[in-house]
């Protein structure tokens, strides 16, 4: 079995750095979110620009350590984000991947030497897949899960902060084959496991500083006299390692979040932060060849609750700017009740559609080409106003809805049509009234509409009556007519039977 | 218009109809509708963007209708103008006007602009113009009879400008009402 682990150490850090890349040079702290007891806000991580500062020291000390210090307070929707992306990151390379908790993620990489490479090619395409989702991220080989997590911790070592222009880069790897593990394990030092404080002083007291020293005691007593902890440390001296690797379905959905200095009252410093939600989204999409199908906006307002809405995506996409026009529709057209406080945006992908072009004849747009166009042109003119036109189920005369534009492949051999010219009628929406003056019997003799949308009665065909949707709250009940005016102009025309109104449908043209 | 629409979509292209007075009929009649992307833009300049945003999709026919009957012209003139924009090789000035502009996307892009108006548009941006002028109905049954109804309509088209070609004399041209 060959497990990889991908760790991304200083999670609140690199969470921060994936939105402002351009801090990695400068001397940056991640601060808590809130204050603690006594009132001191402390240190989560920060970056080695800032000389001297770090996890665990209060922001007080920080600033007096660096007086150049900035600062940024931790965002859960940011680590959220970074952890959906880490685990992206992994199943990039791997479909077989369980995420044991955020920023820390386990494959299974047997098998995967005929497409990739050997351990350490594939090593290096699991950093890289992280940096291209903006994660530094450390990454260890090993035969089980506890190897490699202990590998990766290893690698963190060598770890160094770059600015890419996805957020933070720098990671690091170590390979640790099955042949190396005894050694590697026993040269180990305790003080690396992330032991309790209470054994670790325990095994300290005993002369113990390494696992391989701990791995020479017999495991029984050794739990015996020190808990069941300092036995399971004795087997994974030996490379012993039970947990099996428990892989877990993608999830359904890529999320990324923001929280805001301030709230927004406005759409302006919305779009600064939608953009660059977008753009994150729409890399991770691009490394995984996926489209955004539908996606979900979700802001948490001041007074604490939250404005849901989806976007009506016309077509798959990943286009930032299509979908920052939407957003800007959807909240333009219902504003927030309330300042907004923090932003998600929730997308649920699909397979970008990959066809072969054909070789012969013109060249049509790609599946991917053409739902961009259709998602820049539903930014332009509504999603609600552009699709494929039909019918729908009703009675009503020359109801038209638009549905989902999704054309079938062309054929593998296109057999022009034949023309038929026909006369067909152009809708008026919403039906044009008017006034319509009859004779004794109710034929129409003179209508008088808005425009040229009027004229003498030359030849009249109708009544046919329409009664239909009485069991809805706008039942359908009229008289149609194809009129013909003086000058030409052939119209339909229909009498409300509840009303006696008359109204134009639609003109012959 | 629906005929070019029905013949291009039959064919298996993929074709669009920018619409901005929202005035089609969406009964198929012969247009494979699966194939066919109605836009329905709210003025006439964001109409003329979409279309140029259409043709860069590379639909094989973009079909503009802006026949739209509140600029019907007097009852005395009932016509139509058909101006097909295609891939003709011409040197515009930049920044002319956007029928320039679309002239050349259609001409880049391999695609129809198929323009529907009540009036000349593209002028000499077009590569034909074709003008239809309104017939006499044609009636099925006397006037006052229950089953009388509109057979269809007389027209007459003629080709009144082509880039490679003479303009036509006038054909007549028999519409039939499509069945409801």
């Amino acid at each position: 079995m060959k497990i990889a682990c991908l760790w991304v150490p200083d999670l609140p850090l690199v969470a921060a750095l994936r939105a402002e890349p351009q801090l990695c040079s400068q001397p940056l702290a991640v601060v808590q979110a809130g204050r603690d007891l006594g009132g001191r806000a402390h240190v989560l991580g920060a970056t080695p620009a800032a000389d001297g500062v770090g996890a665990g020291q209060t922001l007080a000390e920080a600033r007096a350590t660096c007086p150049r210090l900035l600062t940024r307070e931790s965002s859960p929707e940011r680590e959220r984000a970074a952890a959906q992306a880490a685990r992206e990151a992994a199943a990039a390379v791997s479909p077989r991947v369980e995420e044991a908790a955020p920023g820390l993620v386990y494959l299974d990489v047997a098998g995967l030497e005929s497409l990739i490479g050997d351990d350490r090619a594939v090593a290096r395409a699991l950093v890289a897949a992280a940096e291209h989702v903006g994660l530094r991220a450390a990454v260890g080989f090993g035969s089980s899960k506890a190897v490699a997590r202990l590998a990766a911790r290893a690698a963190s070592a060598d770890l160094t902060l770059e600015e890419t222009r996805w957020g933070a880069g720098g990671g690091a790897f170590l390979v640790v084959a099955a042949e190396e593990q005894r050694e590697f394990l026993a040269a180990l030092p305790l003080h690396a496991l992330e032991l309790p404080d209470e054994l670790f002083e325990s095994l300290r007291r005993f002369g113990l500083h390494t696992l391989g020293e701990v791995g020479a005691l017999p495991p029984g007593p050794l739990a015996a006299r020190l808990g069941p902890e300092a036995g399971l440390l004795a087997r994974l001296a030996r490379g012993e390692d039970a947990s099996a690797l428990v892989s877990r379905e993608e999830p359904e959905r890529f999320e990324e979040g923001e929280e805001l200095e301030w709230d927004a009252s406005s759409v302006e410093p919305l779009l600064f932060v939608w953009k660059a939600l977008l753009d994150r989204l729409a890399q991770r999409f691009s490394a995984r060849g996926l489209m955004a199908r539908e996606m979900d906006l979700q802001l948490r307002l001041a007074d604490g609750s939250w404005d849901e809405r989806a976007l009506d995506l016309a077509a798959p996409t990943r286009e930032a700017a299509a979908l920052l026009q939407l957003l800007r529709l959807s909240v333009e057209s219902r504003p927030p009740m309330a300042g907004v406080r923090a932003v998600r945006l929730s997308a649920v992908p699909t397979r970008e559609v990959l066809e072969q072009m054909p070789l012969f004849g013109p060249r049509a747009a790609s599946p991917t080409q053409l739902a961009t166009a259709v998602a820049r042109l539903s930014a332009m003119v509504g999603p609600d106003r552009i699709g494929r036109p039909h019918a729908p189920d009703r009675w009503a005369p020359f109801a038209a809805e638009c549905g989902k534009f999704a054309p079938p492949p062309p054929p593998r051999i296109a057999v022009p049509g034949e023309i038929e010219l026909s006369l067909a009628a152009r809708a008026l929406r919403p039906p044009r009234t008017a006034e319509v003056r009859c004779d004794d019997a109710g034929t129409p003799l003179l209508v008088i509409g808005e425009g040229a949308l009027g004229g003498r009665v030359v030849a009249s065909a109708g009544p046919w009556r329409t009664v239909a949707e009485w069991w809805t709250d706008a039942p359908l009940a009229l008289d149609a007519y194809d009129l013909e005016l003086a000058g030409g102009l052939l119209i339909r025309a229909a009498r409300e039977l509840a009303t006696g109104t008359w109204r134009i449908e639609a003109v012959y043209d | 218009m629906r005929a070019a629409l029905a013949s291009a979509t039959r064919a298996g292209e993929n074709c669009a109809l920018i619409d901005p007075g929202d005035s089609f009929d969406a009964s198929p009649h012969g247009i494979d509708l699966d194939r066919l992307l109605w836009v329905r833009p709210r003025d006439p300049v964001q109409a003329l963007r979409t279309a140029e945003v259409a043709l860069e999709a590379r639909f094989a026919l973009v079909a503009l209708d802006l026949g739209d009957v509140s600029v019907l012209p007097p009852p005395k003139q009932p016509r139509g103008i058909i101006q097909v924009v295609r891939f003709e090789k011409k040197s515009f000035s930049p920044g002319a006007s956007p029928w320039a502009r679309l002239a050349r996307r259609a001409e880049k892009h391999g695609g129809v602009l198929l323009v529907l108006a009540r009036a000349p548009q593209a002028g000499t941006f077009a590569a034909a113009t074709i003008e239809l002028e309104r017939g006499r109905a044609q009636w099925e049954g006397s006037p006052g009879d229950p089953g009388r109804f509109l057979r269809g309509m007389q027209a007459v088209g003629a080709v009144a400008r082509h880039k490679r070609m003479p303009p036509s004399p006038p054909l007549p041209i028999h519409l039939p009402l499509e069945p409801g």
